[in-house]
């Protein structure tokens, strides 16, 4: 049984299981979107594949249709109608690229507009208006007055200037397609590292403002309780009202409170666990800052509300996943993000949310995967509160307990 | 619509793009060569960008082709491909381009824009006429009671036209279809080569930097016929597929690692089970190393093996054995 069990949390649930962007598609399936809609209800399901090679005309027939819409899908060129083409400059002097007369949906979410009404854009949104046919890119130069950048030639261009790398570009296109609005965030720079972080100060004097019912009630009820001696049982023997009270006197091991700030010095000395420390671990910051498209319809690039995802780029091939220092570190330039009013007692939901959190971005080669970390508070949730009030209070444990590793290597 | 032609086999050794010293990464930009690298060679590379005709959406990408760099130093070992530091040679060529040079370009781009636009204006007037052809065949068989038309079918059609579409766009096809002069479209050129003429091949060829052990295994599966891409999806070095991944399922979940180097059980454990749920194998391989290799002239030997493309690399596939 509890096989089955274990098996059914390991697996993803369906939805994320039939990721479509996890297998290479069948370019077959492509023709029939592009003739009906873009809509997204009509993008295929997985597409039937085999296992290997069975030699029947059959199945070769098949891939060389796969591959031929493959080609045809991939030669299609990027044309620009006339009457609303918008054109873009780009000086390879200084590496900036302009459009003259911004217009289109785009400007609401892109760039930065001038005194002069010109809109500036950074070498990422350039390649992708570029990449996506949507605009036209110049040489803004005598000799090669009105001619396109290829875009081959954008991309060696725009790559590399301006913090951009290919992994960084590959995250931001990512996003974009999937409609996101995305935004630079303080990684491209070594001076906005500690922008977003939040003073200690701050944070404490807006943690906790006990009403003046509450502390009444707390001096009534928590001060009658005896300190426990250093040598004595851990509950003394005194007037308990609840059980919880002793739960609280059992509760000995230090945890960690995300609603403090860390401190750094310890945690660098426990986690090399004596080994003399280097912190030369690179320090790790958001890199995009991402809305959702529901929320875009008066969004202001000027003045943007809180983003809805923060995201930081990790390339696979060159780094290994942060380590506890520098997952600290980026969790600590994030803002303070508690989990909701109204959630107490929903132990899961509170934990999945987190009290900071930060996307990772993994990109491996062009493939990107993102999880998402959380700040999760585990010593927060003071399970056994809820004993007395629900049943199935018990659920916030921690699963899987000792004894439960042997004896069920039943995988297929 | 291009034209749906086989991928002829470019001039070899065919250029693959580094972006910039800066930027050490390997793209493709020509569709004939990556479905030809496809095709023949079972070099996938992963597609980056956006499809112009349907962008929103992250299930089919479009070029460029982003080639690992496993992929590029094999294709460079091999002969058939040569690395060029793509900034430096833009920049060079543009700077000697003479004005006869890119007034010719200049008019290529417009006579293709010109093409371009021509025929988008045919499609157009193809589709009316098509519309028109449906409408008055769907009218002339449910009303007959139409009695003003007469049986010219020219004045039919321009009525209809009159009164059921109002643009006068669509007057065109019957009266001035042979003076079609539409303004002509602006095309992105995907590549750069051409037109530019293509750059020269380098006396000695640059190989891509890779990790040794994990380009052993790269090589040695590329040489048993297998299609290899990044296997961060599954959490493993490669995803390894007997046949092109369009049709077919991969069986391996591949994983390098030096001959002598510790492997943590755990891991083992792990990839096996998490290959077994998803029905591939977790496959771990590396570099023999013989007896009497190691030590001494290592650096030799381990030089010889990295050229002959994965000799010497031995496979071993790990699944769950439910017992």
């Amino acid at each position: 049984m509890a096989d089955v069990d274990e098996d059914s949390i390991v697996r993803a649930p369906d939805n994320t299981d039939t990721d479509l962007s996890d297998e290479p598609q069948d370019f077959r399936f492509l023709s029939a979107i592009s003739q009906t809609t873009t809509s997204y209800s009509t993008l295929p399901r997985r597409g039937e594949k085999d296992f290997e090679q069975h030699g029947t005309i059959s199945q070769s027939n098949t891939l060389e249709a796969s591959q031929q819409a493959m080609h045809d899908a991939l030669s299609v060129p990027r044309a620009h109608n006339p009457k609303n083409n918008i054109v873009g400059l780009y000086d390879p002097s200084n590496s900036t690229t302009v459009i003259e007369n911004p217009r289109g949906p785009m400007t609401k979410t892109m760039g930065k507009g001038d005194a002069h009404g010109r809109l500036n854009l950074l070498p990422e949104e350039a390649l992708y208006l570029i990449e996506r046919g949507t605009m036209d890119l110049r040489w803004r130069s005598e000799e090669l007055d009105g001619i396109p950048l290829s875009l081959q030639a954008a991309y060696a261009h725009l790559l590399g200037s301006q913090g951009l790398t290919l992994e960084r570009y590959t995250v931001y296109t990512s996003l974009k397609r999937s409609g996101y609005v995305v935004m630079r965030g303080p990684a491209w720079y070594e001076s906005d590292y500690d922008k977003d972080l939040v003073s200690t100060r701050q944070l404490q004097s807006d943690s906790k403002p006990l009403g003046v019912f509450t502390r009444f009630y707390h001096t009534l009820f928590s001060s009658p309780q005896p300190d426990p001696l250093p040598t004595g049982p851990l509950a003394p023997p005194g007037l308990y009202r609840d059980y919880n009270a002793i739960y609280r006197l059992l509760s000995l091991i230090p945890t960690h409170d995300p609603s403090l700030p860390t401190d750094r010095e310890s945690l660098r000395s426990s986690a090399s666990m004596g080994h003399p420390t280097h912190p030369t671990h690179p320090r790790i910051r958001c890199c995009f800052y991402a809305w959702k498209p529901t929320n875009t319809h008066d969004f202001r690039k000027s003045a943007p509300p809180p983003p809805d995802f923060r995201i930081a780029v990790i390339n696979a091939r060159e780094e290994g996943f942060p380590v506890l220092e520098q997952l600290d570190d980026l969790l600590q330039s994030v803002p303070y993000h508690p989990p909701p009013v109204g959630s107490e007692g929903q132990v899961y939901r509170r934990v999945k949310h987190g009290w900071r959190n930060v996307v990772l971005a993994v990109v491996d080669q062009g493939v990107v995967s993102y999880s998402r970390i959380g700040d999760a508070g585990f010593g927060m949730e003071r399970v056994y509160e809820g004993f007395g009030r629900r049943r199935g209070g018990k659920r916030g444990g921690v699963r899987g307990g000792r004894g439960r590793g042997r004896g069920r290597g039943g995988g297929r | 619509m291009p034209a749906s032609n086989p991928p002829t086999a470019p001039d070899l050794p065919f250029p693959v793009f580094q972006v910039s010293s800066q930027v050490e990464r390997y793209l493709l930009y020509d569709i004939n060569t990556i479905s030809w690298l496809r095709k023949t060679h079972n070099i996938l590379g992963v597609l980056i960008g956006t499809l112009p005709q349907i962008p929103q959406q992250n299930i089919f990408l479009g070029l460029p082709l982003e080639l690992q760099p496993e992929e590029t130093r094999l294709l460079v070992e091999k002969g058939l491909a040569y690395t060029v530091n793509d900034l430096d040679r833009h920049t060079q060529d543009l700077a000697s381009q003479t004005p006869d040079q890119i007034e010719s370009i200049r008019a290529d781009l417009y006579r293709d824009g010109m093409e371009l636009a021509r025929e988008l204006e045919r499609n157009k007037q193809e589709q009316t006429r098509e519309a028109l052809k449906k409408l008055r065949s769907n009218s002339s068989s449910t009303t007959n009671s139409d009695s003003t038309a007469g049986p010219d079918p020219q004045t039919q059609d321009s009525a209809s036209e009159t009164t059921l579409f109002d643009s006068p766009s669509t007057k065109e096809p019957t009266q001035t279809k042979p003076t079609i002069n539409p303004k002509p479209w602006t095309i992105t050129p995907t590549t750069s080569y051409p037109p530019l003429s293509r750059p020269p091949v380098p006396l000695f060829p640059v190989l891509p930097k890779v990790n040794p052990s994990s380009y052993a295994l790269f090589a040695h599966l590329h040489g048993k016929g297998y299609f290899i891409t990044p296997g961060i999806r599954f959490g493993c070095h490669f995803s390894v597929y007997p046949g092109d991944p369009l049709r077919f399922h991969s069986h391996f979940l591949a994983m390098s690692a030096e001959w002598d180097e510790e492997i943590s059980l755990l891991d083992l454990v792990g990839g096996g089970r998490l290959g077994t749920g998803v029905k591939k194998g977790w496959l771990i391989g590396g570099v023999e190393e013989k007896e009497g290799e190691g030590g001494d002239g290592g650096d030799q030997a381990e030089k010889d093996k990295e050229k002959s493309g994965g000799a010497g690399v031995r496979t071993f596939c790990i699944e769950w054995g439910g017992m």
